[in-house]
């Protein structure tokens, strides 16, 4: 029967208990076997999802909506005085953000 | 240090955009304590624990979009290892499991004490495969009964039954060498 207690045991297998190993270029090892083209068709399938968002945005006539405010937009500005510059802040931080999305969609995609 | 929210970020990554720096940066994290689980299972043959890790990772990038995220990466990470090992005994032609005789000619890694590893790897013999998966994963890998029990996909019983005879068994093994052990 055992007489060894838990505890005794834990002690015992510090020895080799968590131990860190070296990488020593296993991961350059593992990262050279794995297959390249395995993954290729997803940028296909991120674009090919991309155009199915747009076609339901023309179809469900969102993107109408959203031309037609950008429009609307557009034309109070062309009728306005300057913008205050808040209004202005706010608008370049929108956009820049949305063109930041953008390029790391595509970027990421792409990579 | 990658926290766990962030092994999922690196999940996604890879299964939508196929980024190899993001599996790079898994392979990175969790060579270690997969190495270190192929060693104690294969007492202490780094070259076959080093292959058997690479297998586990191959297979891991092959496999990630069957990875749902109800147990944590690396419960799943160790259930596959697990897995990959018991495919090799099965495979295996010998009726043992490893060639002892190659223990010691691999064994070159740094350690702190190479003599006391070497007992342990060489208790680890008497055990049974489950009774050793479960001892390395909750003595050397401190992992609880509940994750051992979803690594190695039976119930939390079963996995205390293996950890109580392989305590038995090494306990009699170290008695039966005279194997003077400091407990302290």
């Amino acid at each position: 029967m055992s007489t060894i207690s838990d505890k005794e045991f834990s002690k015992l297998f510090d020895t080799v208990k968590q131990r860190e190993i070296a990488d020593n270029g296993f991961t350059r090892n593992v990262m050279a076997k794995i297959p390249k083209q395995d993954r290729k068709t997803h940028p296909i399938v991120v674009w090919a999802f991309g155009l199915i968002g747009v076609l339901i945005a023309y179809f469900s006539g969102a993107i109408f909506s959203c031309l037609a405010s950008l429009a609307c937009f557009g034309f109070q500005l062309s009728h306005a005085h300057m913008p205050t510059h808040t209004t202005l802040i706010v608008y370049l931080l929108v956009l820049g953000s949305i063109l930041t999305m953008s390029a790391n969609v595509i970027k990421k995609s792409w990579s | 240090m990658i926290s766990k929210s962030d092994d999922l970020l690196l999940v996604s990554q890879v299964v939508l955009f196929g980024s190899h720096k993001a599996f790079e940066q898994l392979v990175q994290k969790y060579q270690s304590p997969l190495r270190r689980f192929f060693l104690n299972l294969t007492y202490g043959n780094e070259s076959l624990s080093d292959d058997l890790a690479q297998e586990t990772f191959i297979k891991i990038y092959l496999h990630l979009q069957s990875f749902n995220g109800t147990a944590g990466f690396s419960t799943w990470l160790f259930r596959v290892a697990y897995n990959v090992y018991y495919d090799y005994i099965r495979s295996s032609k010998s009726t043992r499991e490893t060639d002892y005789e190659e223990v010691d000619k691999h064994s070159s890694y740094e350690r702190p004490n190479v003599d006391c590893a070497m007992d342990v790897y060489e208790s680890m013999k008497v055990l049974k495969l489950d009774e050793r998966t479960a001892i390395t994963l909750f003595y050397m890998e401190d992992h609880s009964v509940e994750k051992i029990s979803k690594i190695m996909n039976c119930p939390t019983g079963t996995v205390k039954s293996h950890l109580s005879r392989g305590r038995e068994k090494l306990a009699n093994y170290f008695k039966g060498t005279g194997y003077e052990y400091n407990f302290g």
